[in-house]
């Protein structure tokens, strides 16, 4: 793609302008190949990145990816916050599961710090993370329908993303940009109706879920436009660094879930769905089994909740906020809430580097801490950034609408690529 | 050949079995779905009803603990600052003129030393986040349900709560400097009269350092 010949077709003057190549026949190729933009602004891309395609008719030849559009300097404005504030930043990288980044980054914050966070928390923070990944699936999955045609599907699935929204809500305050959590655990408990909201939606969705497994896993058409669109074999996948659901359906079982357990997982069952070829269908497979095995997670979590031991949050008050009413009271509670209100947590000097299981992959935080109010160094790990990369190879050979599938079953969301 | 024709027979079974699905979503769609919260009984027995609000005549009901427009109750605020500090994007800003004396309290009985001269919020750069609501100590600051006020102009967005005039900021700080002044005459005059005291002392007392005398000092240790 680097070396663009120049539209020449005398053989006489290529070679008097220097063109290297011998063969008359690239050059007449190469001459006959147009340049698509599939630009920064463009309908059916999830988000702000441009391709620019090599084409031949209609087959795409080569391409090469520009990204940096939606890039807001969150790692560097990382460097001026102290830890609380550092929360509403990564809300905002990958913004249909906020709630999976907000708890990564306390964990980071908490591995730092050394602080425990008590059982009842963690199974809190595993209910929360699920229905995010829920929620983060409906919108990969329903938005592949839609790049192909299929509207429906999308807008009765997309109704339940409106409850997941509600419970959020109810939760902490906020549907989208949910800022959950502190150092140490939640900032209130679950609420009667948070805890209704979630029992419901464990009893309605399945079967929902079930009416779109219906419309699509075999329908012909659907099948006929995704398999064998954008395979990638695993050994490729994993020297480009994939993680997640793009990986699992390659045929590598790697979910960091299981792999290095945080959160209290551990004491989860559940399955890890693997496809076999890397091709479209198969992330579109994996993802819907992956909702099946989060519905069983929450299910657990709620059976455990009410016998696990500890609150919603460390009793450690140099990092927690402590409650109001002992501000006015006690001595002790208004210096701590001066200090962490002012940001002068004594952090200690060291980095540590925390991952967790995200929507798209493994998500890490690696924070490096000078001692001082904000972190020295801070960043983010994202995986749609790394698996990004291999959009231009997987689109080799396919044509231009299958170039779109292949970006929607990727599951790029801008806000993550670009941080 | 065969193969063509199956192709096509097993499209058209695919599909409409699909078909199947959206017509008895068609045909449930008379009834309309209320916008009910999520704690309602019958909040998912409406599934496959229309789920489309028509908006301004129906809202989504918001929980209590919603995070929409901000609104300060100027009278409990102690002006501390803590949520101009807290927040992320410095979307508040504070001028505070300190007072002489406690000039009031606030409902919850905390006494009042400072009055804001200035208090605006301004929410189009506000992200939302609640920090600024957690810290505030007399719960004067909240996130309020409103979030339907959309204006023409950005700058109406800058909300001010502060309720003095122009006459009255510039009393206050005349009171306050004025105050200021007297102090520091007080000290002076105190100053001089420890010197011109202290001349006739002997050399060994001069010698002597004053050490302050420590009240309070408190434990960092957390409870574990």
């Amino acid at each position: 793609m680097a070396n663009i010949v120049p539209v020449e077709k005398d053989p006489q003057i290529l070679d008097k302008i220097g063109y290297k190549s011998t063969k008359i026949e690239d050059a007449m190729y190469m001459n006959e190949l147009t340049t698509l933009n599939l630009g920064p602004t463009h309908p059916a891309t999830h988000g702000i990145f441009q391709n620019v395609l090599l084409m031949d008719g209609e087959k795409i030849v080569a391409g090469e990816s520009t990204i940096g559009y939606i890039h807001r300097a969150f790692e560097k404005i990382a460097e001026q916050r102290p830890f609380y504030q550092i929360t509403t930043l990564t809300d905002r990288m990958n913004y249909c599961s906020s709630p999976i980044n907000n708890m990564g980054w306390w964990m980071t914050v908490e591995k730092l710090l050394g602080v425990q966070v008590p059982q009842k928390a963690q199974y809190m923070r595993v209910i929360l993370m699920e229905l995010a990944r829920i929620a983060d699936h409906i919108i990969c999955n329903g938005i592949l329908g839609v790049d192909s045609g299929a509207f429906s599907g999308f807008l009765y699935l997309f109704q339940w993303r409106e409850h997941i929204y509600d419970i959020f809500e109810e939760v902490c305050g906020a549907r989208l940009t949910t800022n959950m959590g502190r150092i140490g655990g939640l900032e209130r408990d679950f609420s009667e109706k948070a805890i209704a909201g979630i029992k419901k939606f464990l009893k309605e969705f399945p079967p929902v879920l079930k009416e779109f497994e219906t419309l699509f896993n075999r329908n012909r058409i659907f099948m006929d436009r995704t398999i064998g669109v954008g395979a990638i074999s695993a050994e490729r996948a994993l020297n480009y660094g994939f993680t997640g659901p793009n990986l699992r359906a390659c045929g590598v079982d790697y979910d960091v879930r299981v792999n290095e357990p945080y959160s209290g997982y551990q004491d989860f069952e559940f399955d890890i769905p693997v496809g076999e070829n890397g091709d479209t269908y198969d992330r579109f497979m994996v993802r819907n089994e992956e909702m099946w095995q989060s519905l069983r997670i929450i299910q657990q979590a709620m059976d455990k909740l009410p016998k696990a031991e500890g609150s919603y949050h460390a009793d450690d008050p140099r990092y927690y906020l402590p409650p109001k009413q002992e501000v006015y009271k006690n001595m002790e509670a208004l210096i701590y809430h001066f200090k962490i209100v002012m940001g002068e947590i004594d952090a200690p000097v060291g980095e540590v580097y925390h991952c967790v299981e995200g929507g798209n992959g493994e998500l890490g935080f690696y924070l490096i801490s000078d001692g001082g109010r904000t972190p020295y160094r801070l960043h983010f790990r994202r995986p749609c950034f790394i698996y990004y990369q291999a959009y231009t190879e997987m689109c080799k050979g396919q044509q231009i609408s299958d170039a779109i599938m292949i970006m929607s079953s990727l599951n790029v969301i801008a806000g993550e690529l670009d941080a | 050949m065969k193969k063509y024709f199956a192709n096509i027979i097993q499209a058209v079974k695919t599909t409409w079995k699909g078909f199947t699905i959206t017509f008895r979503h068609f045909c449930k769609a008379f009834s309309r779905q209320k916008p009910v919260f999520v704690a309602e009984s019958h909040y998912f027995e409406q599934n496959t009803g229309k789920v489309t609000l028509q908006y301004p005549k129906e809202k989504l009901p918001t929980p209590e603990i919603g995070r929409y427009k901000l609104h300060n109750e100027i009278d409990d605020c102690i002006v501390c600052d803590k949520c101009a500090k807290i927040c992320p994007v410095n979307c508040i800003e504070i001028e505070a003129i300190k007072a002489t004396q406690e000039f009031g309290k606030t409902s919850d009985g905390t006494s009042k030393r400072i009055y804001a001269a200035k208090f605006d919020i301004d929410m189009a750069k506000c992200c939302f986040c609640g920090l600024c609501t957690t810290v505030c100590p007399t719960e004067c600051l909240i996130m309020t349900d409103e979030y339907d006020y959309a204006v023409t102009d950005i700058s109406l967005h800058n909300f001010h709560f502060a309720n003095m005039s122009e006459a009255e900021i510039a009393e206050k700080k005349a009171l306050y400097e004025q105050y200021l002044k007297e102090k520091e005459e007080a000290k002076k005059q105190t100053n001089k009269e420890v010197a011109d005291a202290e001349t006739p002392k002997s050399e060994n007392e001069l010698n002597t350092e004053v050490k302050p005398k420590i009240t309070f000092k408190p434990k960092f240790k957390p409870k574990s």
